[in-house]
């Protein structure tokens, strides 16, 4: 008995230093095995020659997706410590993208949108309505972001190819999409800040990509009102009358539209997007910024020729990055 | 039987059980005697943290008089999640591999638990530090909440927040400039005017990036969220 009793005790001992070493010894191994995915930037330039033709071709497959297939779905929707779900409706008509939203939780809320075809582009822009389906602006979307293919995984029953876009700099954040291996439909989609934070993720819970009717279109809370293109219409000819001193590199002026109360001006990276509104606002002193989600909206004035203008940049950018754009806003003599 | 070999018997499965090499027959024993006996109450209990207590010097863990309310407060949070181990302790019983691998999870998925309940711990007491409002246009202070903590598996090294249960305001959240130091940000509801401008912007924002459209719905999604509900 006292002998079984020893055995049981060397055993169980060294059944735990074995364990206090495998304690130590995974993180180790973790930092080990994800180390080779790190290191793969290295010799990326003997690779980047076959992955990014593979990106490109993926991210024009997504960017055709996106503006030309109907379908209908459930998804979720995360940001900072709280999910939503929301049915989605994408339907063509008459060459134009309409899309319904409705929310399922929180708040009853629901939109119906019909983009009208690129009304808002200042001339010459180098963005057509998808930053992505142009030879040029996959190019400039590939030199302000890295394309990294993580792997693959499957979302609303469908067999996905991960994607994440790495940034190349500290003014935008990184995305990373799971697109759909049959259709390029981005299936997930997370907003990643540094240090690998995820601050937003919209995800499929079930897809349905049968032709969309008519009524499936049609708002289902009554007092819904289609947001047209109307509103948007009138930009076609805004010659900006405020210009950005500096911005960060890579995004350019995709759209300028005129505002009851003054203009705003619309800049993407063919990812990322942000928007300068300066609008006179009697009784508006804040300065700061505000947050809803991932969105950021970075407050702040400028007096020209003795009147004050109410300068608000708003975009899924960095908070200092917002700051700065606000502070480089000036008039377009 | 004699109730001297039963005891015996049940110690015996007590030893497999710290070291994870129980079957599931010598579970189902230990289960059913604890429950006969009461939880803690029975000589099975203290045997078990007598057990639980040598291992941890053992281990070199510093060891401190335990609090049953915490450790059934926890326990209670690992009962939640016990489908990794239970999966791992049915391969123990089929290949000699499983069996070490289910011994090194337990410590570590427990490690795990308490280590969140710490961390949210440690975040209430932030939160709750009382923040310097500065601005001309505070109006009040939210009091913020602690975060409640759920475990969720996450794709490997992306950090996704914790996910909130409660109805969240769809309104933005303001952070005024002039912070104080390293202090937590300071939540203040502002004028109304102020919000309906930044709830505008921030949907007429969502719009134009919809149309950029390289991000399919999101920006849609974004834009709806902020929508007021018919008033």
């Amino acid at each position: 008995m006292t002998m079984a009793k020893l055995i049981f005790l060397t055993l169980r001992k060294a059944n735990s230093s074995l364990l206090a070493f495998l304690l130590f010894a995974s993180p180790l191994a973790f930092a080990q095995g994800s180390a080779p995915a790190d290191n793969q930037e290295i010799p990326q330039d003997a690779r980047d020659a076959t992955a990014s033709e593979a990106t490109r071709v993926l991210l024009a497959r997504l960017a055709q997706a996106v503006a030309n297939l109907e379908y209908r779905g459930l998804v979720t929707f995360e940001h900072v410590g709280s999910m939503e779900t929301l049915e989605v409706v994408h339907g063509i008509r008459d060459g134009e993208q309409v899309e319904r939203i409705r929310y399922l939780t929180g708040s009853p809320r629901e939109k119906v949108t019909r983009s009208g075809d690129d009304q808002c582009r200042p001339s010459g822009s180098v963005f057509p309505r998808s930053g992505l389906l142009s030879a040029a602006g996959l190019q400039n979307v590939q030199s302000n972001y890295a394309f990294l293919i993580r792997g693959e995984e499957r979302v609303a029953d469908r067999e996905a190819i991960v994607l994440e876009a790495r940034p190349r700099d500290l003014h935008r954040f990184g995305m990373v999409i799971s697109v759909d291996k049959e259709t390029g439909l981005p299936l997930k989609s997370m907003l990643i800040a540094p240090a690998g934070r995820v601050l937003e993720r919209f995800q499929f819970v079930e897809l349905d990509l049968t032709p969309v009717t008519d009524d499936e279109l049609k708002p289902q809370t009554p007092s819904t009102e289609p947001t047209t293109g109307a509103e948007a219409a009138k930009c076609a000819n805004v010659e900006s009358r405020w210009r950005l001193g500096w911005a960060p590199s890579g995004f350019k002026p995709v759209a300028v539209q005129a505002l009851s109360d003054g203009q705003m001006l619309v800049f993407s990276d063919g990812l990322s997007t942000f928007t300068v509104f300066v609008q006179q606002l009697p009784e508006m002193n804040y300065k700061g910024r505000a947050v809803r989600g991932a969105t950021v909206a970075y407050m702040d004035h400028i007096d020209v020729n003795g009147a004050r203008y109410t300068v608000t940049v708003v975009g899924e950018i960095p908070d200092n990055t917002a700051q700065l754009v606000a502070k480089a806003v000036t008039e377009a003599n | 039987m004699s109730h001297g070999s039963h005891q015996q018997r049940l110690n015996e499965s007590l030893s497999a059980l710290m070291d994870g090499e129980a079957n599931e027959l010598e579970i189902q024993r230990l289960l059913k005697e604890s429950d006969a006996n009461g939880a803690s109450d029975g000589e099975l209990g203290h045997r078990w943290s007598r057990y639980q207590l040598a291992a941890s010097v053992m281990r070199g863990e510093k060891v401190a008089p335990v609090d049953m309310g915490l450790a059934a407060s926890i326990s209670a949070a690992i009962a939640d999640e016990p489908s990794l181990e239970s999966a791992q302790q049915a391969s123990a019983n089929d290949a000699g591999n499983g069996v070490a691998s289910s011994r090194w999870w337990r410590p570590l998925s427990r490690g795990a638990v308490a280590a969140t309940v710490a961390f949210a711990a440690i975040l209430g007491v932030q939160q709750m530090q009382a923040p310097q409002v500065q601005g001309d246009l505070v109006a009040e202070v939210e009091a913020p909440q602690p975060q409640p903590v759920t475990t969720s598996p996450q794709p490997s090294r992306f950090l996704t927040p914790t996910l909130n249960t409660r109805a969240v305001s769809t309104a933005p959240q303001l952070v005024p400039e002039q912070r104080v130091g390293p202090a937590p940000q300071v939540q203040v509801v502002p004028t109304p005017e102020l919000m309906r401008h930044l709830n505008r912007v921030m949907v007429e924002h969502s719009e134009q990036a919809a149309r950029i459209g390289s991000q399919g719905m999101v920006p849609h999604a974004r834009a709806t969220y902020g929508e007021r509900p018919s008033e």
